[in-house]
């Protein structure tokens, strides 16, 4: 019973995501404006954690399964990762290194900044 | 034997059944590279070279489990709640950071891509890496990329993080609490999260909410940002 109520907000949420998805002039996906709108709900009182902590367990604790099918996908692109590497490495690998640490050092002067 | 393949439900069971096999040897071997997710990845690879299957026949069955993305998605508001007070708290160095490195992340991507003439079509699936699964996905399709590449990307993000994120935060210097956690929540997103709540309870909770608030900031910003450059 709590368990569908908890399913019934969720996907709620995810279908009013999806409609303003079509009336706001962003391009927000609709399932991204659906976590935002169920954060509000939460805050707002309107929606209690108990209700939907059950359901929304389900998604998060199994949340890597998900993203199985997605990623088999990669085999379609065997071509472009091969003649790509090059840029995959230094993007992945040098971006992940310069996001990591200027994310860090930016926060502590933030920290520093506004005490 | 096509009549099989050609059914939803051979996708749908093969990937349940290698992420099992994937869970089971996790128990046994506790290491980021015996994730449950490689091994079922590389297992349904396996089998569809094998035995010479299509992924349009395997994702018959696939889409379903992708489509429960969506709602997944919904979800991450469930554990960003829960950590509502810490970010009322520290609002403005936590939504400061996230909203500045949510961009900086994006502009990285662009700026490496083209020092490197990395093809459009790749460069636009990297830019959301740095996000959580269910939310790179949405903004790649919005954006115009593949949902696929940008999987590969934000798992390498999240492998990086994982394994050399406590020492890069070492060798940096880089010892605020909330700092730790917004670096690992912001680029590795939750196999980060992951490593780091080994570590500080403190340190993880600042590193889920920052997977939230990073989601939601590349997928404000990404496509403005995308329309300006290409």
């Amino acid at each position: 019973m709590t368990f569908i109520k908890g399913m019934s907000i969720i996907f709620g949420c995810l279908f009013l995501g999806k409609t303003a998805a079509h009336y706001i002039p962003l391009a927000l996906p609709g399932n991204i404006i659906g976590m935002v709108l169920l954060f509000v709900f939460l805050a707002g009182g309107i929606v209690k954690l108990e209700d939907i902590s059950d359901a929304g367990n389900l998604f998060l604790d199994n949340l890597v399964l998900l993203f199985v099918p997605v990623g088999v996908g990669i085999i379609r692109f065997k071509d472009i990762i091969a003649s790509e590497l090059l840029s995959i490495i230094v993007v992945g690998v040098g971006g992940f290194l310069i996001l990591f640490v200027t994310v860090g050092k930016m926060a502590e002067f933030i920290q520093k900044w506004r005490g | 034997m096509s009549l099989i393949i050609e059914n939803p439900v051979f996708g749908i069971a093969v990937t349940l059944f290698t992420y099992y096999l994937g869970l089971c040897l996790r128990k046994r071997k506790k290491s980021l590279l015996f994730h449950p997710f490689l091994i079922s990845l590389v297992l349904i690879i396996l089998i569809l070279e094998l035995f010479n299957i299509d992924y349009a026949s395997y994702n018959q069955g696939g889409e379903y489990i992708t489509y429960l993305l969506q709602p997944a998605t919904v979800a991450l508001a469930v554990p960003m709640y829960r950590k509502i007070d810490l970010l009322r708290k520290k609002a403005p160095v936590i939504l400061g950071t996230t909203f500045v490195g949510a961009v900086w992340g994006i502009l990285i991507v662009l700026g490496l891509g083209y020092l490197t003439g990395t093809g459009t079509e790749l460069l636009i699936s990297m830019v959301p890496k740095a996000t959580t699964t269910p939310i790179a996905v949405g903004i790649s399709a919005e954006i115009g990329g593949q949902a696929s590449l940008t999987v590969g990307m934000v798992i390498l993000n999240g492998l990086l993080g994982g394994m050399f994120g406590l020492k890069l935060l070492k060798y940096f210097k880089i010892t605020s609490p909330i700092a730790r956690g917004l670096s690992m929540g912001m680029s590795a997103h939750g196999i980060g999260t992951g490593r780091i709540l080994e570590e500080s309870e403190a340190e993880g909770a600042v590193s889920g909410l920052a997977i939230g608030l990073m989601g939601f900031f590349t997928a404000l910003t990404a496509p403005l940002i995308i329309g300006f450059f290409f």
